[in-house]
């Protein structure tokens, strides 16, 4: 077993905000008495994550998620609970500590704009101190491994979003961070591009060990990279573990998808199964898990079937399920 | 779209800036603490300066008179000024004036009423402040004022407010052809802070140059409406006054819209 | 300070000056604004002076003096800090000071130093030219060892003036939003823009002792003309030192009640 990396234990965040009124004279009330309104963006997680793991933080906008990674960067102090990353308490800032993690956050840029990344690396260098041959050597893998060389030299704000987002990458890792923080790091990139994060995240995690935290709102971020997933909701971590146990942990249903030969009534399909998708001749049917065999086997005998095929359902919909608290058992 | 509807829209968009302003309580009383400080410090300023003659007059200027003036004007800047340039500016060089194109609004009276909602409140604020100074120091003061002449004051301050919004929205949409504008902006605020009296009232220029001031738009735009409100007399000198500021107002207005219209046909074109 | 933290700034001040390089217009700008702007004051001081002999106690010469001092404290702001204060608000309200919570760097160094704007630089030879002006109107007689004495208090003065924007700032974590911080701080300097002098009664106290900003400029301008307090010199020292401390904590406090940006 790995060391343990990341450790925390009941960590909560709250946020306090004002009611605003609608209207001039509930303007002028809210300037002298304001409502206050308290919202809990983390509530009581615990967690561990080991050396070298590869973890996805899944969760819906205003889940806590991105809170969370904030808190365990220091960036933010919680409001009750503890945690430990690489054995510091990350909200006292200790430059020890500062130069051992990165963050990287896809909707915000930290490469001066203006200037070309190069720049922006030159003052890494100088911030994290990193003696300049081992500086180059970095450079030059990062480069090759991103396949990124020329655009260095081009002021940043004339990059596109995907160069942009590999310059920052390479920002992020010149120092050879122990654990790197990923917020929505392919967020707004198109297909290409993204593939190409991925590609890279997942060779840099298997060739330097380093541990990976990655927030994301798409799943096949989720699902090629990260063998470990926290699914964070409303605050509350619904649950922690396989990616590939999602299916199982959650999904009490399967669906059914068959065709028939000729029409028949749907209300006497109804009765096998919730419908999910009605066509001419066919539907997809959502059954209990327990009941499949059962249930295929009455359809077979009542119905003029052409073809069935039985399913998981998509960790799409299975976390789509999640967050709408349908059908899942949490 | 009817005359009603088009008030209602603006009234509203005028409220909610009003609405706006006032939401963020450090805001306002920052703001609210920076006039304050301006005014103290040509309280000071002006004290120090009547003292050093050993008739306390200077420029024509008593103390109380001089007092006076500056917190008129501290009411009427309050009024007047605008930020107007630099809303052009801002959304004629991001590319948000695109989005105003596409909406059944004139952008220019969209700007206008923003800024009246915002003009109402440091107006009511600052006059309280001023109200307030005035209270606890009477006698460092000496106000004159009538009925009338506070009437014409207030149109006065109308019309001054419409030329400061004219000028400055027209060096604001310089922005149709130029990326620097908005430093052009605090350039105009340069010259308009000594030129309108805002610095210094214009008696103490030099007979000549006070003269040609007297011809030129920037008097109206702070100084007259602080001399209408203080006046007693509906002299000639007024009643042309006034006159030059009506024919600078509606003159600024109207170049101001054609502006906006040859500066909209180059946006278009740029394809922003 | 740490040595990464120099280096860093070191290397703030190579990319500052590439910055000003690419958008050389900026150069004109501020040459230009900064000559309108000290016009206007030359020209207000002379309209001024010809109905006065003196203004609390300064001469008009001495006044010109005092103005090219108040332009020398105002371009090292100008230079060196001036526009990240004010876009401080701005950064912190779209949550642009996390990246700099997480770099094993000096923070201030990165939110105050990093907006250096070397197109101001033109601020200094302006104020050397009024400076000249005002020596060659009048005929005074500066001592150059003063004069430098002088110098080395306007800097006091901009650590001062830097402390008290560091507690300005640091109001932001406390409040939701204020927009009007850049001319809240824009209002507070022109308290230091007349001698000293002029502040008499509460004022006199309220701004020579409690917010000493009139200090900032007429201190170092006093000294350079011979003009010499050693109580108020040494007060003033201390009372510089002093803020930049109060301006250094007030700020680390409010970084623990940072709450980011969505």
């Amino acid at each position: 077993m790995n060391k343990k990396i990341i450790q925390v234990r009941e960590l909560s965040k709250n946020f306090v905000s004002f009611k605003k009124g609608e209207g001039l004279k509930a303007s002028i009330k809210d300037f002298f008495q304001r409502e206050k309104v308290l919202k809990e963006a983390v509530k009581k997680v615990s967690f561990d994550i080991e050396e070298g793991e590869f973890v996805g933080f899944l969760g819906p906008n205003g889940a806590g998620k991105t809170t969370t990674l904030k808190m365990l960067t220091g960036i933010l102090t919680p409001t009750s609970g503890e945690a430990e990353v690489l054995g510091f308490t990350p909200w006292k800032r200790k430059l020890a500590f500062k130069k051992q993690f990165s963050l990287v956050m896809g909707q915000k840029n930290q490469l001066w704009w203006d200037l070309p990344p190069l720049d922006s690396y030159e003052l890494f260098r100088h911030m994290y101190e990193i003696p300049y041959d081992e500086y180059k050597k970095s450079l030059h893998f990062l480069t090759d491994l991103l396949d990124i060389g020329a655009s260095l030299e081009t002021q940043t704000r004339k990059l596109s979003l995907g160069e942009r987002m590999k310059a920052e990458l390479i920002g992020a890792l010149l120092h050879k961070p122990k654990v790197l923080f990923l917020d929505e790091p392919t967020i707004g990139l198109d297909v290409v591009s993204q593939k190409a994060i991925r590609e890279f995240l997942k060779d840099y995690n298997r060739e330097t060990k380093a541990t990976i935290i990655l927030t994301s709102h798409y799943m096949e971020d989720i699902k090629r990279l990260c063998p470990r997933v926290l699914i964070i909701h409303e605050g509350i971590i619904l649950y922690d573990g396989d990616t590939s146990m999602l299916n199982k942990k959650f999904a009490q249903n399967k669906a059914i998808d068959v065709n028939f030969s000729r029409s028949v009534n749907k209300k006497d399909v109804q009765k096998f199964g919730e419908i999910e998708e009605w066509r001419e001749l066919g539907a997809r049917l959502s059954v209990p898990r327990a009941e499949v065999t059962q249930i295929l086997a009455r359809l077979i005998k009542e119905f003029p079937i052409d073809d069935v095929s039985v399913h998981e359902k998509s960790m799409e919909d299975i976390v789509s399920d999640i967050f709408t608290k349908k059908n899942v058992s949490i | 779209m009817s005359l009603l509807s088009q008030t209602k829209l603006y009234s509203t968009q005028a409220k909610m800036m009003l609405e706006d302003v006032i939401i963020y309580r450090a805001d306002v009383i920052s703001r609210l603490i920076s006039w304050t400080s301006r005014f103290l410090i040509s309280a000071f300023l002006w004290i120090a300066i009547l003292h050093s003659n050993e008739n306390g007059v200077v420029g024509g200027y008593d103390l109380q008179e001089a007092l006076t003036y500056f917190l008129l004007m501290q009411v009427v800047t309050g009024f007047v000024f605008t930020s107007s340039g630099f809303r052009f500016a801002d959304d004629i060089q991001s590319g948000n004036l695109s989005g105003r194109l596409v909406q059944p609004l004139y952008y220019p009276l969209l700007v206008i009423s923003t800024e009246l909602g915002r003009t109402f409140f440091y107006f009511i604020t600052n006059s309280i402040i001023c109200v307030a100074i005035y209270l606890l120091f009477r006698d460092y003061f000496s106000f004159h004022l009538s009925g009338g002449f506070l009437v014409l004051g207030i149109l006065s301050m109308i019309l001054a407010f419409l030329m400061n919004f004219a000028l400055n929205s027209m060096i604001g949409m310089l922005a149709f052809w130029i990326s620097s504008s908005r430093r052009l902006i605090y350039h105009f605020f340069a010259i308009i802070t000594l030129l309108s009296g805002v610095l210094i009232p214009l008696e103490f220029f030099p007979d000549k140059l006070e003269y040609a001031l007297r011809l030129s738009p920037f008097p109206y735009i702070f100084y007259f409406p602080v001399h209408m409100v203080q006046s007693l007399e509906w002299s000639a000198e007024l009643r042309l006054g006034l006159a030059l500021q009506a024919g600078y107002t509606f003159l600024l207005i109207g170049l101001m819209a054609l502006q906006y219209h040859f500066g909209l046909k180059k946006y278009e074109a740029v394809g922003r | 300070m740490r040595r990464s933290d120099v280096k860093v700034f070191i290397h703030l001040l190579k990319v500052n000056i590439k910055k000003t390089l690419i958008y050389r217009t900026n150069f004109w700008i501020s040459l230009f604004a900064m000559a309108l702007w000290m016009g206007i004051y030359v020209i207000f001081f002379e309209i001024l002076f010809m109905h006065i002999d003196d203004l609390a106690g300064w001469s008009k010469g001495e006044m010109l003096i005092f103005l090219s001092f108040y332009y020398f404290v105002q371009a090292m702001g100008n230079v060196l800090y001036r526009e990240s204060f004010e876009i401080f608000g701005d950064k912190m309200r779209q949550g642009g000071i996390d990246f700099v919570l997480t770099k094993p760097v000096s923070k201030q160094i990165l939110l105050f130093f990093d907006e250096i704007r070397f197109d101001h630089i033109v601020d200094f030879f302006l104020t050397a030219l009024l400076f000249v002006y005002a020596v060659l109107q009048t005929g005074i007689v500066i001592q150059p060892g003063l004069f430098l004495i002088g110098i080395v208090l306007a800097i006091f003065g901009n650590i001062l003036f830097y402390g008290l924007l560091l507690l300005i700032a640091s109001l932001l974590f406390y409040v939701d939003r204020m927009d009007g911080i850049g001319s809240f701080m824009w209002h507070l300097s022109q308290i230091s823009r007349f001698p000293r002098q002029i502040y008499s009664g509460w004022g006199k106290w309220l701004f020579q002792f409690i917010f000493p900003l009139a200090l900032l400029v007429s201190l170092p301008t006093e000294v350079a003309l011979g003009h010499i307090d050693i109580k108020m010199l040494f007060y003033f020292i201390a009372i510089s030192l002093l803020f930049f401390a109060l301006g250094n904590l007030s700020f680390s406090l409010g970084l623990r009640r940072y709450s980011s940006a969505n």
